[in-house]
């Protein structure tokens, strides 16, 4: 792979890594997700940055599937695709499970028993 | 660093949440224990979606119960203490497992241990006196060990029981403890209170062993949970240095 090469998958890696942490960090993707497509990217890199790796691996894709720099480049936006479809499903999850501690607590105020406390 | 530790008056209102999930066994005793043991302390069981008799007890001991209609995990029933100690206005929360494997009567020495050092964190922890976990199965030992370095590497403390179940929360860390992402409210909200800049300590405490129900930690919890752990405390480090305290 030549300097501009790997100057690409570098910056899209990171760009995605980034992207990734911020989405955690915001509980806009579960924390389980992140782990999985954080360790793949780093994965991919690692295969990119040591030749001998990635010879390998090149030889027994070519076996496997014949890939083209399109067919790579599909294979990116398949799992740009997949990051945000594990975001908008991690996005219903939290607000279920703000509904259903919001249900709980109110549920705990009303049946608070005993005498209340004292106010601040 | 400096710390944003408060003082914690007489007159605090404090409020003992314990989180359960098919805790059947052991709830009436907990709760009856918790209730000798600090009686001007109030107490909320959030009940994780039990499905044995859990949610039949705690009606019959007439506590107050905030009840999940579907079992959430043990970090988001924390979570839920947390946001209605939030919400209530308390000053103090003390979360304890329904397990049983706490001593209620601790409660009150590790909370005088927090309010005397204006701590904002106070573990009880089961480890800080003999630095040991011995006691441990092999799996959660190693994963101890690599949680209390982690937090001594990149937070600059060493804790030594990043997993306990009994804890004194004070008011200040619940709106980020309940807006942020944690698993299970241990090693991963550690390096985040610490690298915030609030004082998390550790207080002496006795654990009985696990004699009804299970563990949370199942094997195929070993190999995820501590990437997620670990995931969030890298995430937590690379945030501190990339905002200023008070900002995140």
């Amino acid at each position: 792979m030549n300097l501009g090469g790997t100057a690409t998958v570098w910056t899209l890696s990171i760009v995605l890594i980034a992207w990734l942490f911020d989405l955690v960090r915001r509980d806009r993707l579960y924390v389980g997700y992140g782990v999985i497509f954080v360790s793949a990217i780093i994965a991919g890199v690692v295969t990119i940055a040591v030749p001998s790796v990635l010879l390998a691996v090149g030889r027994w894709w070519a076996g496997v599937l014949p890939a083209s720099g399109f067919l790579e480049l599909v294979m990116l936006f398949v799992v740009v695709l997949l990051i945000y479809v594990f975001s908008q499903l991690t996005l219903f999850s939290s607000r279920v499970t703000q509904l259903i501690q919001e249900l709980a607590i109110r549920d705990a105020a009303a049946s608070r028993s005993g005498p209340p406390s004292p106010p601040r | 660093m400096p710390t944003i530790a408060h003082a914690v008056g007489t007159e605090a209102r404090v409020l003992v949440a314990v989180p359960a999930y098919n805790e059947q066994a052991t709830i009436a005793a907990v709760v009856e224990q918790i209730r000798t043991a600090v009686p001007e302390f109030d107490l909320l069981v959030v009940n994780d979606a039990s499905s044995d008799d859990t949610a039949a007890l705690l009606a019959r001991l007439q506590v107050t119960t905030a009840t999940h209609l579907a079992n959430l995990g043990y970090g988001r029933a924390v979570q839920t203490a947390i946001k209605y100690a939030h919400r209530s206005r308390y000053d103090v929360l003390i979360t304890l497992d329904a397990d049983g494997q706490h001593d209620p009567a601790d409660i009150r020495r590790v909370f005088d241990a927090f309010a005397a050092g204006r701590f904002d964190l106070m573990i009880g922890s089961r480890f800080v006196q003999s630095h040991d976990y011995g006691s441990e199965p092999r799996v959660r030992r190693f994963g101890m060990r690599l949680f209390s370095a982690l937090l001594a590497l990149l937070a600059g403390q060493r804790i030594y029981d990043t997993s306990s179940g009994l804890n004194v929360i004070h008011a200040r860390v619940f709106e980020p403890l309940s807006r942020r992402p944690f698993v299970d409210f241990h090693a991963e909200s550690l390096v985040y209170l610490i690298k915030a800049g609030y004082l998390v300590g550790e207080c002496p405490v006795a654990v009985a062993p696990r004699r009804h129900g299970a563990s949370m930690h199942t094997p195929i919890n070993w190999v995820k949970y501590p990437l997620k752990v670990t995931f969030l405390i890298v995430l937590n480090v690379i945030e501190a240095h990339l905002f200023k305290r008070g900002e995140a």
